[in-house]
């Protein structure tokens, strides 16, 4: 969190206030379907089986998210900014549709498919509609807002999901998430003017982000093979494919990837590095963390998605604290945020296990932490 | 636990809880590697390149 960027509105005037709901609404869509999803997806495998899957809705989800974010640049000169921002609310809801009508795991997970790409185009518009309609001296101030909103999500999801799953039903609390949908919608329309003139003249870059969205796949689905050789194979064939997207995507007129994405020798290589690293590693508490704890420590759907939920919010508090520290300390939170997310991790793994309920709760808590504690600094 | 299946868990169908425990003991512990692997990442950002500067206030999982 910058030290510059306060997490408030205040100084922006007329319509830029509006442009920043839009914009805050893009991201608290994003945020909170996930913490939402944690806490209420227990409670939908209980009615409609399929648990072999679960992990699938975190992995088809992410890839969709991850590819249409790719995608976003080409979808903005093609459809617009507007256009984009629709799109992508109109995708995730009806995503959203279907996963709350799904009758087995299968179709939920197609509606998972249409929640990642309308979230991952969602991301990429929110991005891009920053640079485009707020003066660069406001940046650090919108960007601030967002992290803030995760923050708000953060809170806000777990007890949106636990007690609309408690009182009407898991299928009624998925369908929550049409409401942040529908005012993102009903703003766009009431703010933003049509798009003008698209520069949309070049071919969709499908190759690119169909092999992206294989070498992804092969990487995540590798745990679902039986036997370390065939997940090793399938792990490797991944990455293996991942380094051709990247060569083939330097060589582009239009590059989907960031320049330097895998190169472990510049800043923003290594810095991406770290962060998807990370991620991999507290992962299976991201998925299987509100399951484990309801069905080991008998906590409730409310009580299971604020304890996954203390993840993002002890990222946002010690993100918040870390970008204040002086320039001097920086180095120590690079070294210090892995290294407690790897100490999270260790303890998680025994006491989301084993217990107790509230050891397994710090354990969460400082993964998060230690995300802060890099995101401050890196 | 019954239906518990997972088979990226590797548990099986009528596996117990205390089967459970022990797969997301090694699940969650094993992916710690990871975790070390970021760790020498950070030590590459802050001995072997300099050391990043990114403004990240807004990136998140």
């Amino acid at each position: 969190m910058s030290g510059r960027g306060e997490a408030s509105i205040a100084g922006l005037v007329g319509r830029q206030r509006l442009f920043a709901a839009i914009v805050g609404l893009g991201v608290f869509i994003s945020a909170v379907n996930s913490v939402l999803l944690v806490t209420v997806l227990p409670t939908a495998v209980d009615d409609i089986g399929g648990i072999e899957f679960m992990s699938w809705t975190t992995t088809i989800y992410v890839t969709a998210s991850i590819v249409f974010s790719a995608a976003g640049g080409w979808m903005k000169a093609r459809l617009g900014g507007r256009g984009g921002l629709l799109a992508g609310a109109s995708l995730f809801m009806a995503g959203t549709a279907i996963c709350a009508a799904a009758p087995a795991m299968p179709v939920l997970l197609l509606g998972r498919l249409g929640q990642g790409v309308g979230s991952g185009l969602l991301a990429a518009m929110s991005y891009t509609f920053v640079r485009s309609v707020f003066p660069q001296g406001l940046w650090p101030k919108i960007f601030a807002l967002m992290a803030a909103v995760w923050g708000v999500a953060a809170l806000a999801g777990p007890a949106l999901g636990g007690v609309l799953t408690g009182v009407v039903g898991w299928r009624p609390a998925i369908l929550s998430m049409m409401l942040p949908a529908l005012l993102l919608v009903t703003l766009v329309l009431a703010a933003l003017p049509r798009d003008g003139e698209r520069g949309g003249r070049e071919p969709f870059p499908l190759l690119r982000l169909v092999v992206l969205a294989s070498g992804i796949l092969a990487v995540a689905a590798a745990g679902n093979f039986p036997g370390a050789g065939l997940q090793a194979m399938s792990a490797f064939a991944g990455v293996a494919v991942l380094a051709l997207v990247v060569l083939a995507d330097r060589r582009a007129e239009r590059p989907i990837l960031p320049s330097n994405a895998l190169s472990f020798t510049s800043e923003v290589g290594l810095g991406l590095a770290m962060k998807w690293l990370l991620i991999i590693s507290t992962m299976p508490v991201s998925v299987y963390g509100a399951l484990a704890l309801q069905r080991l420590h008998g906590a409730t759907p409310l009580v299971a998605g604020y304890v996954v939920a203390l993840e993002a919010l002890g990222w946002t508090a010690s993100a918040f604290v870390v970008a204040r520290l002086p320039a001097r300390w920086s180095a120590g939170a690079i070294v210090m945020g892995p290294l407690l997310v790897v100490c999270g991790v260790l303890a998680g793994s025994r006491t989301l296990a084993y217990g107790p309920l509230w050891a397994g709760a710090s354990a969460v808590a400082l993964m998060g932490i230690g995300f802060g504690a890099r995101a401050g600094r890196s | 636990m019954a239906g518990i299946a997972g088979n990226g868990l590797g548990i099986a169908a009528d596996a117990g809880l205390d089967h459970f425990a022990a797969v997301i003991r090694d699940l969650v512990g094993g992916f710690a590697a990871f975790g070390l692997a970021a760790l020498v990442v950070a030590s590459r950002m802050i001995f072997g390149a300099p050391a990043a500067r990114l403004t990240s206030t807004s990136e998140r999982k």
